[in-house]
């Protein structure tokens, strides 16, 4: 199955998760998310998902100035940002389970 | 490529896509910060700026991906179409010229409308026939000059389109009309008779006869009479109109001696429901006649009475 996929019906969940961890720019979720293991995840979706929770008012954002390279744009986590995590969370948590189930029948 | 450049190719890439300057707000910024990490070209690591800026539409939700639907691939076509255009020499001096023809259609719009006006008024026409006209047409043209210099709001737009396409259609009629003014009128033909000189023959066809026939005040059917015009001109019928021809069988019949002799697709005489059908002449017991010898003259004769 490809993983890019299933990716796309997650991605808001997994950047939710990063940016709940500690605030972060745009390249950083980009690496923290890699560093998870999402290796396949784009820097373009990355940055449309982090353009469109900022648009629903699900992330703070403000600038860090930087004297080695450009300024940073760094999102975080609002209230709005912390309930969708909590409620996305708790989808997938149900979600994966049903699907583990599913398939460890599947296996037995 | 720059992270600039890079990022200028997305901005265009997305020139169409309504939220886009919100999309892109810090995209240079990013760039920067990946171009900054690595020395690889931004294109290695990121791919074409088309792609990552489908991947970054699609992502952003307010735009399908690439190739998604129709819709989006006929307008990313007509960009396309419209690019290619916007460099050609003669397509952009043609554009450039356009806006100097203007004035030249406001007022020849100006004048259609008011043709059309003036012809739901009275009869179709397309020259102004008399000062009211006249009158008519200078207001149009003013109104359509007014009009064409407005800078446009959307009811203005809508309205000019309208107005635009009422007076394309009217010249278009107009164009059609004056066509078919030159068209020969077929009710009047020019033939040749007699000894050959033209004579303006005049037709009875357009009013569905396309033979006559003669009788005798008591009711005798006459064969073999010469009709003519009061201006002596031969008095013919196109039978062949209806699907009949002259009978030619005895040679050329004179065209204008009724009733004709004529013959249907099966090569049979003409037959007429509920009446005998005329003999056609006999061959060489008449000689042919293309024209009177003198204009049929009508002499009456009073009846004597009794007693006279």
């Amino acid at each position: 199955m490809d993983s890019s996929q299933l990716l796309k019906g997650v991605l808001d969940l997994a950047v939710l998760a990063v940016l709940k961890e500690r605030d972060g720019y745009g390249y950083d979720v980009v690496r923290r998310l890699r560093e998870a293991g999402l290796d396949e995840v784009g820097d373009a979706s990355v940055y449309g998902t982090l353009r469109r929770l900022f648009k629903a008012g699900a992330l703070t954002s403000y600038v860090v100035a930087s004297d080695e390279g450009p300024h940073r744009k760094y999102y975080g986590l609002n209230d709005v940002g912390r309930q969708m995590y909590a409620t996305s969370a708790k989808t997938w948590g149900s979600f994966s389970a049903t699907m583990a189930a599913l398939l460890k029948e599947e296996r037995s | 490529m720059t992270p600039e450049q890079y990022a200028q190719a997305v901005r265009e890439a997305l020139a169409d896509h309504p939220e886009r300057d919100e999309l892109l707000e810090d995209l240079d910024d990013h760039l920067g910060e990946i171009a900054a990490e690595s020395d690889l070209p931004l294109e290695e690591r990121l791919g074409p700026p088309g792609v990552y800026a489908e991947e970054l539409a699609a992502a952003y939700g307010d735009r399908p991906e690439s190739g998604g639907n129709r819709r989006t691939a006929a307008r990313a076509w007509g960009r396309r179409v419209g690019a290619l255009l916007r460099v050609s020499a003669p397509y952009s001096g043609f554009r450039a010229f356009l806006p100097e023809l203007r004035p030249g259609w406001w007022v020849l719009r100006g004048y259609l409308l008011a043709m059309v006006v003036v012809s739901f008024a009275a009869q179709v026409r397309l020259v102004p026939m008399n000062p009211g006209d006249w009158a008519v047409v200078l207001a149009g043209i003013f109104v359509s000059v007014w009009f064409g210099r407005r800078a446009g709001s959307r009811v203005v737009v809508l309205l000019a389109v309208a107005a635009n396409a009422v007076a394309a259609l009217a010249l278009f009629a107009g164009m059609v009309e004056a066509g078919g003014l030159t068209t020969p009128v077929p009710s009047e033909s020019v033939a040749t008779a007699g000894r050959g000189e033209p004579v303006y023959m005049r037709q009875a066809s357009s009013d569905g006869v396309y033979n006559l026939r003669p009788y005798a005040k008591d009711g005798t059917p006459l064969t073999d009479v010469y009709l003519y015009d009061q201006d002596g001109n031969p008095f013919t019928t196109r039978p062949e109109d209806y699907g009949y021809q002259v009978d030619r069988s005895c040679g050329d019949p004179v065209l204008n001696r009724y009733p004709l002799p004529l013959i249907d697709g099966d090569a049979a005489m003409e037959q007429e429901p509920g009446m005998d059908a005329p003999k056609a002449p006999a061959c060489g017991s008449v000689t042919p006649s293309a024209a009177p010898s003198s204009a049929p003259t009508v002499s009456p004769t009073p009846a004597r009475t009794k007693g006279d």
